[in-house]
């Protein structure tokens, strides 16, 4: 295990500083700033040049890097260039949205991803095909299509769930479900593609092996050798698609909150982004890229849980 | 003067497509392009929805907007936002739906001599900011002279502003240079007129959106119940001195960018009014909401290289003219805006300050006219005519399709579309391009005249341009008097018509889409925005 930790520590920090250096620099690239922004279009360009050094944004690109880094190191993410809020304040009232977001697309994502996937490794025929169509239909569908699809059947028609809003866990959890339903929904259902296809491929690679005819060969019931053999056996892989759809969950998100309107960090990435609030964006970037990181030290840990062969 | 058209009906399908794809522009033009609410004194027709009941006191009421404000300081915060600020910090006077300016915090006030030049206000007794100290004349001389400093978007309306509190309640505003439109610019549709407590003021830094308001508006804005850039709570303020004013317990405002989503959620409730364009109108009709808005967003050619500097042919009026006479608006208008565009050869909206009805078909569409004029100016075979556009708000589509009129006659137009407001702005100024395919919300002639067209306009008027005889009208209608100012307004729009100071195409419509239910969601061509303030719930 503390060989698993040190790898990903290895790897992680690099990771994270390149992250951080690449958003900084890409980010000042982006045309416009964040003077024009506060003052907008009548002011002079003097008058925003004036603003913009009184920001601090005409020192050179390196020492304002390296002044965020600093302040970064000791827990100060700075604040917010267009609206003078701690950046930090921010994030925090905004991750729980899109970690709800995000673990409930990969909880729907696992659970009927490996049920389909299971369901047409061992009926086959038809329904194998069918959960190829879907799987098809799932990656080509355009998200946001899908998510208006579900907001205008079971918000407008059917009035069941809330078109748009987030109500946080703690003021009244029923409300919290019910505003996450649709938008996990959006994220989640087309995530179960890749899931689904891995698990049937996996299951029936497995079931094509000597170990599991010895096991029916021994009167093992057919349900725990699936479940208890099969499954657990294919799973390695599962688990590796999943950590990837996760990942690419992340950029989901923005376009699921700005659909169902849920003050999450994708929109408030796009906003500061396009007002060039590079201490923002930063701030953003940091949470994303050390949550993806730590998805991939979750999934490190579960390989080696499942696979007794990756600890040797 | 009859209401404007209000848009209601559908968009056509090219309007549709065209507008797909400028979503996300239209809100950058009114985060950032000048958003100036218009306030012309003649502007007394209404166009609203239809609000039969009586009305009643209201619960919550829930207005979505498309963009959130970066910041929640009034002296600062951009023309697009006021709504965000209008109803914690109560401005010296209120501009009512009819475009008429009435008490707030000033009970009453008048120009002092004539001219124009100072204005004289009594405050109303006995007010206190939400902090519970009192509204003094010192205390909105601090304000004012903070909003002035702050630089922002409307503080040049005040830049030559001495402000002298003669009294407890009595003050004075004496201006260097005459404004007959002064009491207008201090309603809560300008951020500068919206008065901040000396508390408020002593740490103006920290006026965001996590910190509650300092001001003396109906209403208090909420931090703990609101998330920056996701939605507003403001509830009743219980100390606020006309109780009648506030007509609901709560407001909040959301941000909503998605008009399909303002839609559906207007469908099942969750949205009462929706500040959006017109994309939205064909679905908002069809889910039953009714539809307010007047088309002031100006769209079309500004040339401003009028003195010939990096353009020779621009210089000559008959060039300009001719580029009028080239363009035929109802074509273009119909392909790139549908049923939502009103062709306009001039600058303001009809039944507007300044409009001239004289001059509303001055340029008729007559491509042989235009050819004449080029012959007679030396340029029978046309001219490259370079135009700064931008990526956004369909000002490249329009300046394409300018483009495609003005090679009948010869002009080859060489479109430059930019993708930042920033770079937009600086290319206006630096005298590279001697024209402009842009945009610009319509305002009385007086702002037109700082922000549009005299020498001083920092941005529009990027060389600068000026003539005595404008000038002379501008500085007139400054100083005079309401009734002799409209005639003067009008005069120099037929100016800027017959000069051919701009090739305006058509105007737009910013749109209110309203659930049944409720009441005083309305616009003139003096107020054509609405305010939270004016809304109701009715029975």
């Amino acid at each position: 295990m503390h060989r698993i930790l040190f790898r990903w520590l290895l790897g992680a920090v690099p990771v994270v500083f390149a992250v951080t250096v690449l958003t900084f620099v890409l980010t000042s690239l982006v045309p416009g700033d964040p003077g024009r922004t506060i003052l907008g279009a009548n002011a002079s360009p003097a008058q925003v040049r004036a603003l913009d050094a009184q920001l601090g944004l005409d020192h050179p690109l390196p020492v304002r890097y390296w002044d965020w880094l600093a302040s970064a190191l000791h827990g100060d993410l700075g604040d917010s260039v267009t609206s003078g809020v701690p950046v930090s304040d921010q994030l925090t009232s905004r991750l729980g949205v899109t970690l709800s977001l995000i673990g409930g697309a990969v909880l729907v994502a696992a659970v009927a991803g490996v049920a389909l996937g299971v369901l047409s490794a061992l009926k086959g025929g038809l329904l194998g095909r069918v959960v190829d169509g879907i799987s098809l239909v799932g990656l080509a569908v355009p998200n946001f299509w899908f998510g208006l699809l579900l907001m205008s059947a079971f918000a407008v028609r059917l009035p069941v769930f809330p078109v748009s809003g987030y109500v946080p866990l703690t003021d009244s959890p029923t409300q919290w479900f019910e505003s996450l339903v649709l938008p996990v929904l959006t994220l989640g259902v087309p995530a179960t593609a890749p899931v689904a296809k891995q698990t049937r491929d996996g299951v029936l690679d497995q079931l094509g092996r000597d170990y599991v005819r010895v096991l029916r060969a021994r009167g093992v019931p057919e349900r725990s050798v699936v479940l208890r053999h099969v499954l657990r056996n294919a799973a390695a892989p599962i688990v590796t698609v999943l950590g990837v759809v996760v990942v690419t969950l992340f950029g989901g998100t923005v376009l699921a909150e700005t659909l169902f309107v849920l003050p999450g960090l994708g929109g408030l990435a796009v906003t500061a982004a396009q007002t060039q609030d590079i201490p923002m964006v930063q701030g953003v970037a940091l949470v994303f890229t050390v949550t993806v990181t730590l998805i991939n030290l979750l999934i490190e840990v579960v390989y080696t849980m499942l696979d007794p062969k990756v600890r040797t | 003067m009859h209401p404007l058209d209000s848009t209601s009906r559908p968009a056509g399908p090219r309007a549709r497509r065209a507008a797909r794809t400028r979503r996300g522009g239209l809100v950058a033009l009114t985060a950032a392009l000048a958003l100036t609410l218009a306030a012309c004194g003649g502007g007394k027709g209404t166009a609203g929805a239809q609000s039969t009941g009586k009305e009643v006191p209201g619960g919550t009421l829930t207005v979505a907007e498309q963009q959130a404000p970066p910041t929640l300081d009034p002296g600062s915060l951009d023309l697009g936002f006021v709504d965000f600020t209008m109803l914690s910090y109560e401005s010296l006077f209120y501009l009512s739906p009819a475009g008429t300016v009435q008490p707030a915090l000033a009970e009453s006030w008048k120009y002092v001599g004539t001219g124009n030049k100072e204005l004289s206000v009594t405050l109303r007794p006995g007010v206190r900011f939400a902090d519970g100290t009192g509204v003094t004349a010192e205390a909105v001389k601090a304000s004012l002279e903070y909003a002035k400093k702050a630089q922002g978007n409307q503080a040049h309306y005040l830049t030559d502003a001495t402000i002298t509190a003669t009294g407890p309640l009595t003050l004075t505003i004496r201006l260097a240079k005459a404004d007959p439109i002064l009491p207008t610019l201090l309603t809560q549709s300008y951020g500068i007129g919206q008065i901040i407590s000396p508390k408020g003021l002593a740490d103006a830094s920290s006026l965001t959106p996590t910190r509650t308001s300092q001001g003396a508006g109906p209403y208090i804005y909420q931090p703990s119940d609101s998330v920056a850039g996701d939605h507003y709570t403001y509830t009743a303020n219980p100390g606020y001195y006309d109780r009648s004013k506030q007509h609901y317990k709560k407001i909040v405002i959301r941000i909503v960018q998605n008009g399909q989503t303002a839609v559906n959620a207007m469908k099942t409730g969750q949205i009462d009014v929706y500040k959006g364009d017109y994309t939205s109108a064909a679905s908002a009709k069809a889910a039953g909401m009714s539809t307010v808005g007047l088309p002031v967003i100006l769209q079309g050619l500004s040339l401003i290289d009028r003195a010939g500097e990096v353009s020779e042919p621009l210089g000559d009026v008959r060039v300009r003219q001719a580029i009028n006479y080239a363009i035929d608006r109802d074509a273009v208008t119909r392909a790139l805006l549908g049923s939502a565009g009103t062709p306009t050869a001039q600058t303001v909206v009809k039944g507007g300050d300044g409009y001239s009805e004289e001059y509303a078909d001055h340029y008729a569409y007559n491509p042989t006219k235009a050819k004449q004029l080029l012959k007679a100016a030396g340029y029978p075979d046309g001219f490259e005519l370079p135009v700064l556009a931008a990526t956004f708000v369909g000002f490249d589509t329009m300046a394409e399709a300018i483009a495609g009129q003005l090679t009948k006659i010869g002009i080859k137009v060489k479109v430059t579309a930019v993708t930042s407001i920033t770079s937009f702005v600086e290319n206006q100024t630096n005298h590279k391009y001697p024209a402009v395919s842009g945009g610009f919300t319509e305002e009385p002639m007086y702002l037109e005249g700082l922000d549009l067209f005299m020498p001083g306009s920092k941005v529009f008027n990027g060389f600068g341009s000026g003539t005595p005889e404008l000038t002379g009208l501008f500085d007139k209608a400054a100083a005079a008097a309401p009734a002799e100012r409209a005639g003067l307004d009008r005069q120099m729009q037929e100016y800027l018509v017959k000069n051919a100071w701009f090739a305006p195409v058509a105007f737009t419509p910013v749109n209110y889409y309203v659930r049944p239910g409720i009441g005083g969601v309305e616009v003139s061509a003096g107020a054509p925005f609405v305010s939270p303030l004016a809304v109701y719930a009715t029975k």
